[in-house]
């Protein structure tokens, strides 16, 4: 770090010159079509480190001209990092919010979108709202290969 | 604009307009059938009740293949195609597939291992419970699909192609729903009540406007104008002649403001993409061991990049706008005077919290946001 201390002030300027000609450029960056934005598929990949040079080349370019795509795996590149592997539960043996669901399917009945919010919504039990405040559960190992 | 095609409503142009591309390509993907075929093999003896069909299966891993081998350059080997196929998470693929088809037990499977999950990082994403409660009943629907068409019910569900995996997917999907939730409130606000420094900001310029004064000649201005205009089109050609890799580095810094820590994640893995484009670029020695990526790691990228930069940028001044070495300096002092800036930088202190003392003394001393 000492070695940092005694560079040249030009060295800061052209921190500082990028840092708010980008800002600037950012503040007026058109929005994409929405139908150009990747997909939580890619996007998912892409944070997980899982593609290769070739695949990711084309993710790269899009993400430096459009501010939504970039801004959603900057964010879930934060909230990720605060988000604790000891956060990582075991499988839920009981029985949970899928119940109603499985219902819905098996009535073949589909509610306007609507509806949805009114349809879905289920009370917290009160085994989960304890784990939800401070429980630790065991840790579990991480998906992939 | 290059995206990754959506092979579900987009087939990659490349393929449409190169039939013989197209046809090495079908050829190459049919050749990896017995592959696939021995995937689902496998998951159908794990998971007997989830009643997913091989052809259902086989159709996925080919979306999954188009997806992110179809906009290649050169048409994907065999070689190609059996090594993605052999990265893809096909376990969860299998269940989302299982659970996309409306298969009972196959939901219960997904609720057993990720109903807790759901809940702890919808609890993670938003503050309020109630929200909490939102975001995971809209995902849950989301998922279970609200709409059917040509008798298929939509469900979220089929837009994974078990690239990442699905634990991955699911915190993008419900990342997403938390912006749209907040998006949607705050399209309700006026949007003065949002931004507090926006007064600041118009406070400053006034003041340091009102220092000036009028005496202030018309040729003074038309000079600085001509130095301000140069200043920006050579910072503007020094930016655009990094690689996109270098671009996307600035960007998540100084635009995104991500703190280095934040930005070591995403090239932790060894494959990742970012990573090894810098390692190249570093010229690893011969036998080195890529070793961890460490915050002082993405530190010592992004001086590479202004070094670059800065090089470049002196070189458009005095080459190309004919200016000399004190011209330059006035154009630097020109481009850092920016008065919302201090605004922003001012902001930026304050938001320290998380940044280890090594990245917060890069900060101070290099003058870094």
């Amino acid at each position: 770090m000492t070695e940092k201390v005694t560079e040249p002030k030009g060295a800061m300027e052209i921190r500082d010159m990028i840092d708010q000609r980008l800002k600037a450029r950012a503040a007026v960056e058109l929005a994409a079509p929405a139908d150009a934005h990747l997909d939580e598929d890619a996007i998912s990949a892409f944070i997980e480190g899982r593609l290769v040079e070739a695949e990711s080349a084309p993710l790269i370019s899009h993400l430096i001209v459009c501010a939504s795509c970039r801004h959603a795996t900057a964010l879930l590149l934060r909230v990720e990092s605060q988000f604790k592997p000891e956060d990582d539960p075991t499988p839920d043996e009981s029985p949970g919010r899928v119940g109603p669901l499985l219902e819905r399917l098996a009535a073949g009945f589909t509610p306007p979108l609507e509806e949805d919010a009114v349809f879905a919504y289920q009370e917290p039990e009160p085994d989960q709202n304890a784990e939800s405040v401070g429980e630790e559960p065991p840790e579990k190992p991480e998906d992939g290969k | 604009m290059r995206t990754l095609p959506d092979s579900r409503t987009r087939p990659d142009p490349r393929l449409a307009e190169e039939p013989r591309l197209a046809e090495q390509f079908l050829f190459n993907l049919a050749a990896c059938a017995p592959h696939v075929d021995s995937l689902h093999a496998q998951c159908a003896k794990a998971h007997p009740d989830f009643g997913l069909l091989l052809p259902d299966f086989r159709e996925a891993v080919n979306r999954a293949v188009r997806k992110y081998l179809g906009a290649l350059p050169v048409t994907p080997s065999i070689e190609d195609i059996l090594w993605l196929i052999g990265q893809l998470q096909d376990r969860d693929l299998y269940l989302a597939l299982a659970c996309a088809q409306g298969n009972e037990q196959a939901w219960w499977e997904f609720d057993r291992q990720y109903r807790s999950f759901i809940e702890r990082w919808a609890r993670h994403l938003v503050r309020s419970g109630s929200d909490a409660d939102e975001i995971i009943d809209f995902v849950y629907v989301e998922l279970l699909g609200t709409r059917i068409v040509d008798g298929v019910r939509q469900s979220k569900f089929r837009t994974y192609t078990g690239r990442g995996t699905l634990k991955g997917w699911l915190r993008t999907v419900m990342l997403h729903a938390v912006v749209d939730l907040y998006r949607g409130r705050q399209d309700e606000i006026p949007l003065e009540e949002w931004s507090g420094s926006a007064e600041e900001t118009r406070e400053l310029h006034n003041s340091l406007n009102a220092t000036r004064g009028p005496e202030e000649s018309m040729l003074v201005n038309v000079v600085r104008e001509r130095y301000r205009a140069a200043t920006t089109t050579a910072l503007d050609q020094s930016l655009a002649a990094l690689d996109d890799h270098e671009t996307l580095l600035l960007l998540y810094y100084h635009v995104e403001g991500l703190k280095l820590r934040e930005i070591a994640r995403i090239v932790e893995q060894p494959r990742s993409p970012i990573r090894r484009w810098f390692q190249r670029q570093s010229k690893l020695r011969l036998g080195q061991a890529p070793g961890r990526v460490h915050e002082s790691t993405v530190m010592r990228w992004l001086e590479k990049v202004y070094k670059k930069v800065s090089d470049h940028f002196h070189a458009e001044l005095a080459n190309k706008h004919g200016l000399n070495p004190a011209e330059i300096e006035i154009c630097k002092s020109i481009a850092t005077e920016d008065p919302a800036q201090n605004v922003r930088l001012n902001a930026r202190v304050t938001d320290s919290e998380g940044i280890n003392p090594e990245e917060a003394e890069w900060r101070r001393t290099e003058g870094a946001p």
